[in-house]
């Protein structure tokens, strides 16, 4: 037998292909055969109908009005906005919905909270007379409640945001903080995690006043403390004492933060009177922890300024030069 | 605006089909054919893919180049009539494929590698199976099977070239002791 090469075999097959293939007449029998149940097919036909509408003339006139009216009305938000931006100097947000920020202070529509913005950060906030109530916005949503007067400073650092309150008075409701929100005055230091609290700095001294949640105070020698709702601090014993109520009582909403104690008061404090010990050194409780905190409603009297004497409500913390008090 | 609608087809076929048909109806059966090998197979290809473009599944394809479109649907669906067959083994012979397979009668031997080659073009790719058929079946030239289904020159060249190493792959590996 002759061996042949896989190229002949193929050539051959194809050959045969050719030969193998239908003829001309076959393929009409075929093509008519089929051509007849095409015309009989009773097929379900999806159809796109092709018909275009004919557009009455004109008819290109209120589209482009359409989108004129539409660039206008954009063009003009644009231009206001950009206007207002630059008039007011500060860029205006709207202050987080009550819902998303379960900590939300609503402010009265007449102080509208000013967002704080990167540039500003670092450069000093000064607030002008009559300016009581004028709010300042964090990114994170807490809110800067700032007294006629007050100067202050705004800082991003690594742990997260630090006020620097040279002078005045604020109130700062603070949203959940993923780092840490430090209120600084020449005197103390307050940090929060999520809270509302007033800081008042002067020349000899600072006063904290906490309307919710828990702050930690830390003077300059380095003593902390621990404040509780209803609770008052006062860096020096010379500074003058005042009721949370009067604390406040420049902020236009001063009504709204009181209420925020509205819960405190039936309790009577926690552990009132209780062991004594930790509280007012250094190294006290963390937030949150049992403490010895004396509660104090706003219209508890605040006064004796022997720190060694029991202050309702009020603590009292030395200077780095002065011993760690004790309260009870 | 426009609407699908879906009706029972009693009308007639439009012209617009009819022309079509009938000037494709051959490409698209003999491409069927070559691949079926057999005529009930072929006829069921052809009316299946008009069927299908009365119902309109694919019609912005056949719109832009209709001929190429159909060659290639053809193509496509004998090789899917062929693999969704029963798979058996050819029953071809080496001495069947050997030209001097004197004694078996010319009418077996064709049947038999007809057979063969229809079987090993299911095999191929798409593509492949199209190009070789055009150009060893129908006898196109390249150009005109370039120009047929929409590439370059040298891309029908190079797939031939691929279809024919397959094929002949395929033959060595099925006779490769009687080569």
């Amino acid at each position: 037998m002759k061996r042949n090469s896989a190229a002949e075999i193929l050539e051959r097959a194809i050959l045969e292909g050719r030969k193998a293939m239908p003829s001309p007449r076959e393929v009409d029998d075929v093509g008519m055969r089929v051509l007849d149940r095409l015309r009989e097919a009773d097929v379900h036909v999806d159809v796109e109908p092709r018909v275009k509408r004919a557009r009455p003339p004109g008819w290109w006139i209120p589209v482009f009005a359409s989108t004129l009216i539409v660039v206008l009305f954009v063009a003009l938000q644009i231009f206001f906005f950009v206007l207002l931006d630059r008039s007011e100097g500060v860029h205006l947000k709207m202050p987080p919905r009550a819902a998303e920020s379960p900590r939300a202070i609503p402010v009265k529509p007449a102080a509208p909270a000013v967002a704080v913005r990167p540039k500003d950060r670092g450069q000093t906030i000064r607030i002008a007379n009559a300016a009581n109530g004028q709010t300042l916005m964090l990114t994170d949503g807490s809110r800067i409640e700032l007294r006629e007067g007050s100067e202050l400073t705004i800082e991003d650092r690594p742990d997260g945001t630090r006020i620097n309150l040279a002078a005045g008075s604020v109130i700062v409701a603070a949203v959940k903080q993923r780092g840490s929100l430090v209120v600084q005055t020449n005197a103390c230091t307050v940090s929060v995690v999520g809270t509302v609290f007033a800081v008042t700095a002067s020349a000899i001294g600072s006063r904290v006043a906490v309307l919710e949640g828990v702050v930690n105070v830390e003077a300059r020698g380095g003593s902390s403390q621990i404040l509780f709702a209803g609770e008052q601090f006062a860096t020096r014993s010379e500074l003058r004492r005042l009721t949370l109520q009067d604390e406040i009582a420049w902020s236009p909403n001063a009504a709204t933060y009181l209420a925020l104690l509205q819960p405190v008061r039936p309790q009577g404090g926690r552990g009132g009177g209780g062991g004594g010990g930790g509280r007012g050194g250094r190294g006290g409780p963390a937030p949150g922890a049992p403490t010895q905190a004396i509660p104090q409603t706003p219209q508890a009297p605040v006064g004796d300024p022997d720190v060694n004497e029991t202050l309702r409500g009020t603590v009292t913390l030395p200077n780095s030069n002065q011993g760690v008090p004790d309260v009870q | 605006v426009t609407t699908t609608t879906r009706w029972l087809m009693t009308q007639p076929l439009t012209d617009d089909f009819e022309r079509m048909f009938l000037e494709n109806y051959d490409l698209v059966y003999r491409a069927a054919f070559s691949i079926t090998g057999n005529a009930p197979d072929a006829e069921d290809v052809l009316q299946t893919l008009f069927l299908r473009l009365l119902k309109r599944e694919n019609p912005v394809q056949v719109e832009k180049n209709p001929r190429a479109y159909l060659y290639r649907s053809a193509v496509n669906g004998a090789i899917d009539l062929v693999r969704a067959r029963p798979q058996a083994e050819s029953v071809v012979s080496p001495e069947v494929l050997s030209a001097n397979a004197g004694e078996e009668p010319r009418d077996k031997r064709s049947a038999e590698i007809w057979e063969w080659l229809n079987g090993a073009l299911a095999k191929l790719h798409p593509k492949e199976a199209e190009v070789f058929l055009l150009r060893h079946i129908e006898g196109y030239t390249n150009m005109e099977i370039a120009r047929l289904i929409g590439v370059t020159r040298g891309t029908v060249a190079v797939t031939l070239f691929r279809a024919r190493v397959r094929l002949k792959k395929s033959i060595r590996r099925r006779f490769g002791d009687a080569l």
